[in-house]
């Protein structure tokens, strides 16, 4: 995999990582956040943006943990492709920036959402399959049940 | 209150449709109005007790001479316990759910599929999403309460808890 490519890197707390531009729709305040009960997991809620209910989803859990820092925008980006192409906004800690640079292929190890590496200047950032990553989060969401035994009015997210 | 009959055969919901709003431990729910045929104060409620059936099913009464089972909607919605004020009895199914209260009746826009990020219960849950002004509220499926075969299996306990009284 080689050639310049664009992508909009975005910060979660000390880290930032990249999803290419072309899935990026626009960086978006921070609206009011919709809530109903559900049961998948890492998603908070949805908000609706020019008419549209957009999932949000805080992959921030997953990909740096429980403690991670206040979430200040949304980054509104595609899921799928094709007719099963739809936005979901995920909350990221600060401003965005758009670079082009070479992809590099993933180190061994790396979570398989990596899909590949973006050498800066004084940072290697990763680049996210955005369907992958929502794939894993179901992979986590498992583990964490089961590591802990659910009881009823304890269990389940709510958006 | 007994609601008007339904005025169409169909299960979906339309555009300018009347619901119900009706809230279960702080969140705002609608149901199509086609699909309630009364609402009841909670207190009519008779305790439902028989091992192994649906553990949402807490409560039942009788209506016409037909056992309805009475679906906690918070423990439904994996929610926390909540006081429930009212029952919602479904048309066509001998079911009714909880809610803490009603909100009121109103009409809604088009609805929203859920987003595809959604891959949980809530696909079955809900019909959809509508847009109530800066609100989004989930549009409930009544089919979602009680399944076919946990119905069929509390009718059979409840009948056979019955030839065994006489």
């Amino acid at each position: 995999m080689s050639g310049a490519t664009k992508y909009v890197l975005f910060p979660l707390g000390q880290k930032r990582f990249a999803l290419p531009a072309g899935k990026v729709a626009e960086l978006a305040q921070p609206d009011r956040l919709q809530t109903f009960p559900h049961t998948t997991p890492l998603l908070s809620g949805v908000l609706v943006r020019r008419g549209h209910i957009i999932a949000v989803c805080d992959v921030a859990q997953l990909l740096i943990g429980p403690d991670g820092p206040t979430r200040r925008f949304y980054l509104i980006a595609a899921l799928g492709a094709g007719k099963a192409r739809e936005m979901v906004a995920l909350p990221v800690s600060g401003e965005c920036e758009l670079t082009s640079a070479s992809l590099k292929p993933p180190a061994s190890g790396l979570p398989e959402y990596v899909v590949g590496l973006l050498a800066l200047a004084d940072e290697t950032v990763e680049i996210l399959d955005l369907d992958a990553l929502m794939v894993s989060t179901t992979r986590f969401i498992a583990s964490k049940v089961r590591s802990k035994s659910a009881a009823p009015g304890a269990g389940g997210s709510r958006a | 209150m007994k609601l008007p009959p339904k005025n169409s055969g169909g299960k979906r919901v339309h555009h300018g449709e009347p619901v119900i709003l009706f809230v279960v431990g702080g969140y705002t729910f609608a149901i199509a109005a086609a699909d309630v045929e009364e609402i009841r104060e909670a207190h009519e409620m008779m305790p439902f007790i028989l091992p192994a059936a649906a553990a949402k099913v807490k409560y039942t009464f009788r209506k016409h001479s037909l056992d309805y089972f009475v679906v906690d909607a918070s423990y439904h919605y994996r929610l926390l316990p909540s006081k429930a004020g009212r029952l919602l009895v479904l048309r066509d199914l001998p079911v009714a759910i909880t809610a803490d209260s009603i909100d009121r009746m109103t009409e809604i826009g088009p609805l929203a599929t859920l987003p595809r990020a959604f891959r949980g219960e809530e696909r079955h849950w809900f019909k959809g999403l509508a847009i109530m002004g800066d609100r989004v509220v989930p549009v409930v499926n009544p089919e979602s309460f009680l399944s076919a075969a946990e119905l069929e299996h509390l009718q059979r306990r409840t009948a056979a808890r019955g030839a065994a009284k006489l």
